[in-house]
């Protein structure tokens, strides 16, 4: 197995006017490819921007994010945007659809920004398929249930075939039943599809399930 | 993305909706303002058929009797005539002039003053057609039409031989355009008008003994039809109390500073016999001196002011309407952009839903203007315009006006509401996507 997602001395700090909080302390970690990796911490421990991090949606004050093998630091906008349509799919806490695009539509966005996707539909479709949703194509979001956006939005994060999946507390605003088939669909992605789930959770069982559990205290890994 | 863009749209149909309204009355409202604009703009500039830029007229007069410098002698028609003559070798004599030319008593092209006749070819199915017509007197053997910069129509005498011409009482020189309406695929050059006394006993013919190019008399006017006629033509006797001479520069000349610097040794060598130079003018200053004159200059201030108001408005009300929406929109972009969208498609796709909606209602707007153009018709410009033949121009023409200020409005709308959203959308796609992710 070779490494996917390499950082290394990250510090994050939030400078307001006269504040300055640091976020994350000097963390360094890497993920294997092909490992379902959980993220542990109580809030405000930097677990979720330590995902936006790897996520490339934030930037760190200092350290190195390698994705891939590609060191990103100094990579343009359009550059950073590329890769995230490429290698990483997002599962927000809250799913984050888009209200006004229907089922399909919110599942082939990452498609709408892929160089040279072709048949994105039955991509899409077909990425519902996967997460047994094939019958609320053309849903609105907001006649989904929890458990049902939330697959919208894992089926999202699969359709452009991505290595990483990053997933910010999946079950965070589900109940125990519908949480367990969430954590069955991530098991499936990982077992089966052989992709790399970064998973932030506070839940100690859902952690108990992965690879490997990366424990965060005040912005610092604890071994 | 157009298919994001088009979703979205009908997804946020109710709030759209409002917009739409208001885009469907900008445009109605852009029609009416930008109408009359477009219009004055294009007379304005509409090609004036001779080469104004480079006239320069020169006004004088004849000095009373009672005045000191005064000399009896020099009173005569044949002094008149001499000290004219003098007036006309020393301006041509000038190292910037290239042609003097007598006008009589007043500029001709430009003139506030003029004279309009009617003409007929005894074709009734022509005649019917047409309507006044500007007539205009030039002096034989004054080098007319080669100053003025006038050129003859094909096959017609050079504009050299048109000056010598010592037209008769029944003969007209004519435009080009003004002889295509009676004869429209013929050279009209030895034509005749026709005039038939009210009782129907006397039959007189004018003939036409030249044609040249169309040319405008005044820049509110939008026909090139024109009439000349010989100032001689009944009798030899000229007027001196006031007359003008107009002087065609010499290539590369320019006609502002030529004005600037004829200092006061010009203007003695000038003052021969009983006559003063009175007054020295660009042609461009004479066009802007008659639009002023009737109004035109403040009537196309207020119209264009209006217009620039009306245009600041409409980028400003999208500006406002549209970062209401869009501040509504952060936490979408923030999945987009988790998701590979850049910031310049965020953009693209803000732009491009203010650009179909403006579009769309822009269509409706636009045909139900038309609703009332076809009951009112469109702005003409000058009023004058109604009063003689309007030819070969798109403001006439109902389908083109309309094509043309159709464009002009869309084009107008366009722009303001893509400046009204690149700012918000700019702004928008600039926002962090952890933060866009966070706003709920």
């Amino acid at each position: 197995m070779s490494t996917i997602i390499k950082l290394q001395n990250i510090s994050k700090i939030y400078q307001t006017k006269n504040i300055e909080t640091s976020a994350l302390d000097d963390v360094s970690l890497e993920i294997e490819e092909g490992e379902f990796v959980s993220i542990m911490g109580p809030s405000g421990c930097g677990k979720s921007t330590m995902l936006n991090i790897m996520g490339l949606l934030d930037k760190p004050t200092s350290g190195t994010v390698e994705i891939n093998g590609k060191n990103v630091a100094g990579m343009s906008d359009k550059s950073l945007a590329r890769l995230r349509n490429e290698t990483l799919g997002f599962v927000f806490q809250s799913f984050h659809l888009i209200n006004t695009l229907n089922v399909v539509d919110n599942v082939m966005i990452p498609l709408v920004y892929r160089r040279g996707a072709k048949d994105k539909s039955r991509l899409a479709r077909e990425a519902l398929e996967r997460v047994g949703l094939s019958h609320r194509l053309s849903h609105m979001p907001s006649q989904l249930s929890g458990g049902q956006a939330q697959r919208v939005a894992i089926a999202r994060a699969i359709v452009g075939n991505p290595s990483i999946i990053l997933a910010d507390e999946p079950c965070g605003n589900l109940d125990s039943k519908m949480g367990a088939e969430i954590m069955d669909l991530l098991h499936h992605l990982n077992k089966d599809l052989g992709k790399t789930i970064v998973m932030v959770t506070h839940n100690g069982d859902q952690a108990k399930q992965t690879d490997r559990i990366i424990n965060f205290i005040d912005g610092r890994r604890v071994k | 993305m157009l298919k994001i863009i088009f979703k979205n749209l009908w997804h946020r149909r109710t709030q759209n909706g409002w917009l739409f309204a208001e885009l469907i009355i900008v445009t109605m409202l852009a029609w009416e303002i930008l109408d009359p604009v477009a219009v004055s703009i294009s007379d304005r500039y509409l090609p004036m058929g001779y080469d104004a830029d480079r006239l320069v007229n020169l006004s004088f007069i004849s000095m009373p009797d009672n005045a000191a410098e005064y000399r009896p002698e020099e009173a005569d028609s044949a002094a008149n005539v001499s000290n004219s003559s003098k007036i006309a070798r020393y301006l041509e004599s000038l190292p910037e002039v290239e042609s003097a030319s007598f006008v009589g008593y007043a500029p001709v092209l430009n003139s506030s003053s003029n004279s309009f006749n009617q003409f007929s070819s005894g074709n009734p199915a022509v005649d019917t057609l047409v309507k006044s017509i500007l007539t205009v007197s030039y002096y034989p053997d004054s080098k007319f039409f080669e100053t003025m910069g006038i050129e003859s129509a094909p096959g017609s005498p050079s504009p050299e031989e048109l000056s010598r011409l010592n037209a008769g009482r029944s003969e007209v020189i004519v435009t080009e355009d003004y002889a295509k309406l009676f004869w429209p695929d013929e050279n009209a050059l030895g034509k005749k008008f026709v005039s038939v006394s009210r009782d129907g006993n006397d039959t007189t013919y004018t003939t036409i003994v030249g044609v040249v190019k169309g040319l405008r008399y005044q820049t509110i006017l939008r026909s090139r039809c024109l009439v000349f006629i010989n100032s001689r033509r009944y009798d030899n006797k000229i007027d001196y109390d006031e007359f003008t001479y107009v002087v065609r520069l010499a290539d590369g000349i320019d006609a502002e500073e030529f004005v600037a610097g004829f200092g006061p040794e010009r203007r003695n060598a000038l003052s021969i016999g009983n006559f003063r130079l009175n007054k020295i003018a660009t042609q461009q200053a004479l066009i802007d001196d008659t639009e002023f004159g009737y109004g035109v200059t403040s009537e196309r201030k207020v119209k264009t002011i209006l217009c620039i108001f009306f245009l600041i408005n409409l980028v400003l009300g999208t500006i406002g309407c549209f970062w209401l929406q869009t501040r509504r929109r952060i936490s979408e972009t923030g999945v987009l952009r988790s998701f590979g969208a850049q910031k310049s498609h965020i953009v693209r796709m803000l732009i491009g839903e203010s650009v179909v909606l403006a579009s769309a209602a822009f269509i409706i707007g636009d045909l139900l203007y038309l609703q009332y153009a076809l009951k009112e018709g469109f702005d003409i410009g000058f009023t004058n315009n109604r009063g003689i033949n309007i030819i070969d121009n798109w403001v006439g023409s109902f389908w083109e006006h309309f094509a043309i200020v159709s464009l002009i409005v869309y084009a107008l709308i366009i722009i303001c509401v893509i400046i009204g959203t690149l700012l918000p959308a700019l702004k928008l796609s600039a926002v962090n996507p952890v933060d866009a992710l966070r706003d709920e």
